[in-house]
C-alpha cells in the first residue's frame, strides 16, 4: 500500500550527482575538432598528477591525452581516464562538434529566507562584477541557444550549494543547504567569506556538449581577476587584458594561488610548459581538466587572458 | 392435535419465520415446538401453529444451529421472527489438492476457505504466492504480484477469469487482485504439466471463476480496508435468472498524501457484472459477464534521492495509465452424455504512459472463441475431452520516445525500448485438442494431443500424458509429461521494437507426485517436477527481445492437518532451481517455506498465523558505472548475470477476526499485522547516480492493517 512506500527506506548515498566528489569524468565532447574531457580530480580544482586519457573507437585505441582529433561525426567514442592513483573512470559519447560556445552572466541577487524556486524567481537581480555579500546569492545565467535541455550543474567538492532556477540559470550560495525529500529546508549553514566553483554543462542530446566553470565569490575583499567564468583572487588590482601570474600550488579546493599579478603586453613572461602551447595565453580549464598537473604548474609563470 | 386443543380455551395461530442469524437465510425443516405441539418450517422458513393462549415456552431447533428457547405470553401482536446462530463457525481449509481436476498438479483456493488466512487483507487471491511451486516475492517490491510458477517467467503463465485470459491479475504492486472477491467463486492453479485443454503456455495456468447468483435470495456485501473499498450484490431474477455486480476503488489519491516519489498516488478500480439465465429447464446455462480494471498513477522519473529537491520542479514525471475491459458470453450445456461449454469474449487493453513530453500507447484488442466438450458418462471407462480455440488479436503500438528509459521496463515497455514506433500488428491464433480420458478401475489415463497455430510464429504439436493411480484408499500416485508450446507476445514480434524472427518456444515438462491421507486428518503430499525450456523469449530492459534456453527442477512437500473444523494447519516446503541462458533464472528460489495455521478459538472469533521463508531472489550486481556523455547520465556496468542475491526473505502475518452476527447480516472486523525481521526485509537494490555505491531498500518491519466487511 502507498503508506508502505513511505516507510520503505535505504541508507543515503555519500555521493551526489550535483557534487564533484570522487575522481570521475564530469563532461566529454568535441571542440574545434579535438576530443576533450573534463576529468574531475577528486581532490579539487586541479590534479596533483595528470590523469591518463585513452580514447577508443570500436575497441580500437584512437589516441591518448588531450590533443586527440575527433573521429567523424556520429561515431561512438569511449574514454578511459586513469588517475595517478589508479582510479579508472569510463565515459561513452557520440562524437559531435559542440554546436555553440557557452557564454554566461553573473548577477547579484537580493534574496530573502524563502528558497523555493517560486520565491527565487521573484528576486531582483543585477549584474555582478566581483564578490557578493558573504551571505548573499550569486546567480548564473548560462547563454547558449543551441542546447535545448536544461543546464546540468555540479559543485566542486560539494562546497557551497547551487539551486537550479530554470533551464539556464542557477543560484549559488556560500552555504551548506539541506532539504528534506519533501523539499522542506532542514538546515542552512553559512560558510563565511569564501569562493565556490560550479561546472555548468550544456547538452544537445546528440553528443554536442559544452561546459564552463563558473566561480562565485562571497564577502571577499581581495581584487578578483576575471578569466572566463573563473574569479582569481590577487594581491593588488590589475588592469584587465593579458595578465601574468605566478602559480603556487595549494592543498585546498582551489589548488592554486595567483601571485605577482602584472598586466603585460604579450606572452614573453610565460614559462614554457610541456602541457601547454607557448604561443597561446594559458587557460585554467587545462588545470581543472587534468591537462596540466599542479605539480607541473607549481612555481610556473603564465599569462592569462582576463577581462 | 390441534383439534385436541379446541375446547381447552382460546387458541391462536402462532406464525413466524425462522432464519439463520447473520445471513438472513430462511431455514427449512426447522422444528418449532410449543409444549407437546410442534411443526416444521417450510422451504421459506415459515411456520404456523395453533396454540392456546397463555404462558408458553417456544423452542426452535434446526440442524447445525443453536436452539432458540423463549418463554412468553400468547397471543403475540405480530408474527415471530426467529434468528438462529450457527452452532459452529464455518470451517476453513486453506488449500487443497483438488481430486477432480484433470491435471496432475493442481492447487485450488476456495474463497470461503481462505478468507481468514493471514496476510490476505480480505483478498484470497493474494494467497497465491503461498502455494507450493509459486515463487515468493517481497510484497510491495517491484516484483510483487509476479506469478512465477515452477521456474516459469510471469509472461509464460496465463491467468483466466471465467475462461478468458486477463491482461494482469493484481493491481499496482499486488495491493489487491483485479476483481472483487465477494463474487469470486474459486481459483485453481496448475503450476505445470496440465492437460491438453490449455495451450500457448509454457509455464502454468491460474484459473479464477466468478460465482453464479444464488437463485433463492439476494446476497450482497461491502468491504473496506486501508487499501480500497467496494461493494457487491447478487440477486435472483425471475425463476431462472440472476444478476451479480461488484465495484471497488482505492482511495489514497483522494486523501492526497504527500510523498517524495509520487505526484499522483496510485488509484485503481475494478468492476464485474454478470447475468445468468437457465435455459431449457436448466439443460443450458447462459452467463453474460462484463468486467474490467484500471490503474493510474504518476511519479517522478529517476530516484528522488539523487534529485535536487528544487530540481524536481523541472524533472520529468512518468504517468502510468492502464485499463482493460472484457465482455464474455458463455453457454454451458449438460446433456445426457456430454458436458459442453462454448464461450466468446472481447477484450480491450489500453496501456498508456507519458514521460515528460513523450507518450506511449499499447492498444490491444482480442476476441476469444472457445468450445470445450467432455463426452461420455461420468462413470464411463472411456470419455473424450476435446475442444478448439480461436483468438484474433490486434495491437497498436505508438511512441515518440527518443531514448531508452530502462527503469520503466515493467511500467512502460515502449519507453524502456526507447525507439519511436507507430505501427499496427495483427495475428490469429488457433488451437485444438483431444484428450481421451480412460478409467481402468483405480487407474486414470489421459493421453492428449494439442495443435496450435499462430499466423506469425508458426505451428506447434504438443503431446501430453497424465496418469493417476489409487492403489489404496488413502494413497494416490500421479505422473504426467508433455510438451507445452508458446508463441511470442505480439509486441515481441514487432519489426520496430521486437524481433519478427522469433519463433514458437516450448517447454518439455515432467511431474509426479504422491498423496497420502496418513492418519485421517493429516494429509501428506510430495511432488517432483522438471522442465527443459527452449526458445523462451526474454525482454531485457532497453533491448530487443531474444530467445534463450533453460531448465528447472523442484521438489515440493505439502502437509495439511485439520481438527474438528476449528483448527487447520498447512505447510509446504519447496526445493528447486531454475536457470536461463546459463545463469540463474530471475526468480530462482532454491528454498521456500510456507506455514499457515488458523484457529476458531471462540465462537465468532478467529486467529491465524502465516509464516513465509524464501531464499532471496537473484539480481545482477553493478561493477560500476560508465558515464554517458550524450545525456550526462550513467549506465550500469553489470557483473555476472544474477550472481548476487537479495537477503533471504521471511515474514510472519497475524490475523485476528471477529464476526458479529446481526439479524439479517454479518459484520466482520479484522486486524492484521506483519512482522519482517530487519535482516530479511530487502526488497531491491538501488545504486548511486554513478553506480559507485549501492544500498538495499527495505520495507517496513511491522505494519498493521484493519478492515471490515459486511455480508448480507
Amino acid at each position: 500500500m502507498p503508506l508502505l512506500l513511505l516507510l520503505s527506506c535505504a541508507e543515503p548515498f555519500e555521493v551526489s550527482r550535483h557534487d564533484l566528489g570522487p575522481f570521475r569524468v564530469a563532461a566529454v565532447g568535441v571542440a574545434e575538432g579535438v576530443l576533450r574531457a573534463e576529468v574531475w580530480s577528486g581532490q579539487g580544482m586541479g590534479h596533483a598528477s595528470a590523469p591518463t586519457l585513452q580514447w577508443y573507437v570500436a575497441d580500437e585505441l584512437l589516441g591518448e591525452g588531450h590533443a586527440v582529433l575527433a573521429p567523424a561525426q556520429g561515431v561512438e567514442v569511449v574514454l578511459v581516464a586513469t588517475s595517478a592513483g589508479g582510479e579508472v573512470a569510463e565515459a561513452r559519447f557520440t562524437s559531435r562538434e559542440r554546436p555553440d560556445r557557452l557564454g554566461f552572466e553573473r548577477l547579484a541577487v537580493e534574496s530573502d529566507e524563502e528558497l523555493s524556486r517560486e520565491s527565487r524567481l521573484s528576486w531582483p537581480a543585477q549584474p555582478l562584477q566581483g564578490s557578493a555579500e558573504a551571505d548573499g546569492v550569486v546567480r548564473f545565467q548560462v547563454l547558449g541557444s543551441s542546447y535545448p535541455g536544461a543546464v546540468r550543474w555540479m559543485t566542486a567538492g560539494g562546497y557551497g550549494t547551487l539551486l537550479e532556477l530554470d533551464a539556464d540559470s542557477g543560484d549559488a550560495f556560500a552555504s551548506e543547504i539541506v532539504f528534506s525529500e519533501e523539499q522542506e529546508l532542514l538546515s542552512r549553514e553559512e560558510l563565511g567569506p569564501t569562493m565556490t566553483h560550479h561546472l555548468a554543462l550544456a547538452l544537445d542530446g546528440e553528443g554536442g556538449n559544452d561546459w564552463i566553470w563558473l566561480d562565485a565569490a562571497f564577502g571577499l575583499d581581495q581584487p578578483l581577476l576575471r578569466h572566463r567564468g573563473r574569479l582569481l583572487p590577487v594581491e593588488a588590482q590589475v588592469d584587465a587584458g593579458l595578465v601574468a601570474v605566478t602559480l603556487e600550488k595549494t592543498n585546498d579546493l582551489d589548488g592554486l594561488m595567483y601571485l605577482d599579478a602584472l598586466a603585460v603586453e604579450d606572452l614573453s613572461e610565460q614559462d614554457a610548459l610541456d602541457c601547454a602551447p607557448p604561443d597561446e595565453p594559458f587557460l585554467l580549464v587545462w588545470v581543472s581538466s587534468g591537462r596540466c598537473s599542479l605539480d607541473e604548474l607549481d612555481g610556473a609563470r603564465v599569462v592569462l587572458e582576463t577581462w | 392435535m390441534i383439534l385436541a386443543l379446541v375446547g381447552l380455551g382460546w387458541s391462536a395461530e402462532l406464525e413466524g419465520v425462522v432464519r439463520e442469524r447473520g445471513t438472513g437465510d430462511p431455514l427449512p425443516n426447522a422444528l418449532v415446538q410449543v409444549g407437546e405441539l410442534s411443526t416444521a418450517t417450510d422451504l421459506r422458513g415459515r411456520f404456523s401453529l395453533e396454540v392456546p393462549d397463555g404462558a408458553v415456552t417456544i423452542e426452535v431447533f434446526a440442524p447445525d444451529h443453536e436452539a432458540f428457547v423463549w418463554s412468553t405470553e400468547l397471543p403475540l401482536d405480530e408474527p415471530m421472527q426467529v434468528f438462529l446462530p450457527r452452532a459452529e463457525p464455518t470451517h476453513e481449509i486453506v488449500v487443497e489438492a483438488e481430486l477432480e481436476q484433470p491435471h496432475v498438479s493442481a492447487q485450488v483456493l476456495d474463497k470461503e476457505r481462505v478468507q481468514k488466512a493471514p496476510g490476505n487483507f480480505d483478498d484470497p487471491v493474494r494467497l497465491l504466492q503461498s502455494l507450493p511451486g509459486v515463487a515468493t516475492t517481497p510484497e510491495y517490491s517491484p516484483t510483487a504480484g509476479a506469478v512465477v510458477l515452477r521456474g516459469a517467467a510471469p509472461a509464460e503463465s496465463r491467468t483466466f477469469l471465467d475462461g478468458v485470459e486477463i491482461p494482469y491479475l493484481f493491481h499496482f504492486q499486488q495491493y489487491s487482485s483485479v476483481f472483487h472477491t465477494g463474487l469470486l467463486d474459486g481459483m485453481a492453479m496448475y503450476p505445470s504439466t496440465f492437460g491438453a485443454m490449455y495451450g500457448n503456455t509454457m509455464g502454468g495456468v491460474v484459473e479464477a471463476s466468478s460465482s453464479r447468483p444464488d437463485p433463492a435470495k439476494l446476497h450482497g456485501g461491502a468491504t473496506l480496508n486501508m487499501i480500497m473499498g467496494g461493494a457487491w450484490v447478487t440477486a435472483p431474477v425471475g425463476d431462472s435468472g440472476g444478476m451479480s455486480m461488484s465495484a471497488r476503488r482505492s482511495f489514497y489519491d483522494v486523501l492526497g498524501f504527500d510523498d517524495a516519489q509520487y505526484t499522483l498516488w496510485p488509484r485503481f478500480y475494478d468492476y464485474l457484472g454478470r447475468w445468468d439465465q437457465d435455459l431449457a429447464q436448466g439443460t443450458h446455462h447462459l452467463a453474460l459477464t462484463a468486467f474490467g480494471a484500471g490503474d493510474h498513477y504518476a511519479r517522478y522519473l529517476g530516484d528522488t534521492a539523487v534529485l535536487d529537491p528544487l530540481e524536481r520542479d523541472v524533472a520529468d514525471e512518468y504517468t502510468y495509465d492502464r485499463a482493460f475491459h472484457a465482455i464474455t458470453l458463455r453457454v454451458d450445456s449438460s446433456l445426457d452424455r456430454a458436458q459442453l461449454r462454448s464461450s466468446a469474449a472481447f477484450v480491450r487493453d489500453r496501456w498508456g504512459g507519458e514521460a515528460g513530453s513523450a507518450t506511449q500507447e499499447l492498444l490491444e484488442h482480442y476476441a476469444w472463441f472457445r468450445h470445450d466438450a467432455l463426452i461420455g458418462e461420468s462413470d464411463a471407462t472411456f470419455r473424450w475431452a476435446l475442444g478448439a480455440q480461436l483468438k484474433p488479436e490486434w495491437l497498436g503500438a505508438a511512441s515518440d520516445i527518443q531514448r531508452s528509459l530502462p527503469e520503466l521496463d515493467v511500467e512502460a515497455p515502449l519507453f524502456s525500448r526507447g525507439l519511436p514506433v507507430d505501427e499496427g500488428l495483427r495475428r490469429v491464433q488457433a488451437g485444438a485438442y483431444v484428450e481421451p480420458r480412460i478409467t481402468l478401475g483405480s487407474l486414470d489415463i489421459h493421453p492428449g494431443l494439442r495443435l496450435d497455430g499462430d499466423s506469425l510464429a508458426g505451428l506447434s504439436v504438443d503431446p501430453r500424458l497424465m496418469l493417476r493411480y489409487e492403489p489404496l484408499d488413502r494413497l494416490r500416485l500421479r505422473a504426467a509429461a508433455g510438451r507445452y508450446s508458446q508463441a511470442p507476445e505480439l509486441l515481441e514480434l514487432s519489426p520496430t521494437v521486437g524481433d519478427p524472427g522469433l519463433g514458437i518456444g516450448y517447454a518439455d515438462q515432467v511431474a509426479g507426485g504422491v498423496d497420502w491421507a496418513a492418519f485421517g486428518r493429516l494429509e501428506l503430499g510430495v511432488d517432483g517436477w522438471a522442465k527443459r525450456v527452449h526458445d523462451a523469449v526474454v525482454v531485457e530492459p532497453g533491448k530487443a527481445p531474444r530467445a534463450v534456453d533453460g531448465h528447472a527442477w523442484g521438489v515440493e512437500l505439502t502437509t495439511r492437518y485439520r481438527m474438528r473444523e476449528l483448527f487447520f494447519a498447512w505447510a509446504s516446503l519447496s526445493f528447486g532451481r531454475a536457470w536461463r541462458d546459463g545463469a540463474p533464472f530471475d526468480f530462482d528460489q532454491p528454498i521456500t517455506l510456507n506455514v499457515v495455521a488458523s484457529w476458531d478459538f471462540l465462537p465468532h472469533w478467529n486467529v491465524g498465523v502465516r509464516y513465509r521463508y524464501a531464499t532471496g531472489l537473484p539480481y545482477t550486481p553493478a561493477l560500476g558505472g560508465r558515464y554517458l556523455g550524450d545525456t550526462d547520465a550513467y549506465e550500469m556496468m553489470p557483473g555476472l548475470t544474477n550472481s548476487a542475491r537479495l537477503p533471504n526473505y521471511s515474514k510472519a502475518d497475524v490475523h485476528l477476526e471477529r464476526a458479529i452476527e446481526l439479524r439479517r447480516f454479518t459484520v466482520t472486523g479484522y486486524l492484521e499485522g506483519w512482522f519482517v525481521p530487519p535482516s530479511a526485509n530487502g526488497m531491491y537494490v538501488v545504486y548511486s547516480y554513478d553506480y559507485s555505491q549501492s544500498a538495499l531498500v527495505s520495507g517496513p518491519v511491522f505494519f498493521p492493517i484493519v478492515g471490515a466487511r459486511l455480508d448480507l
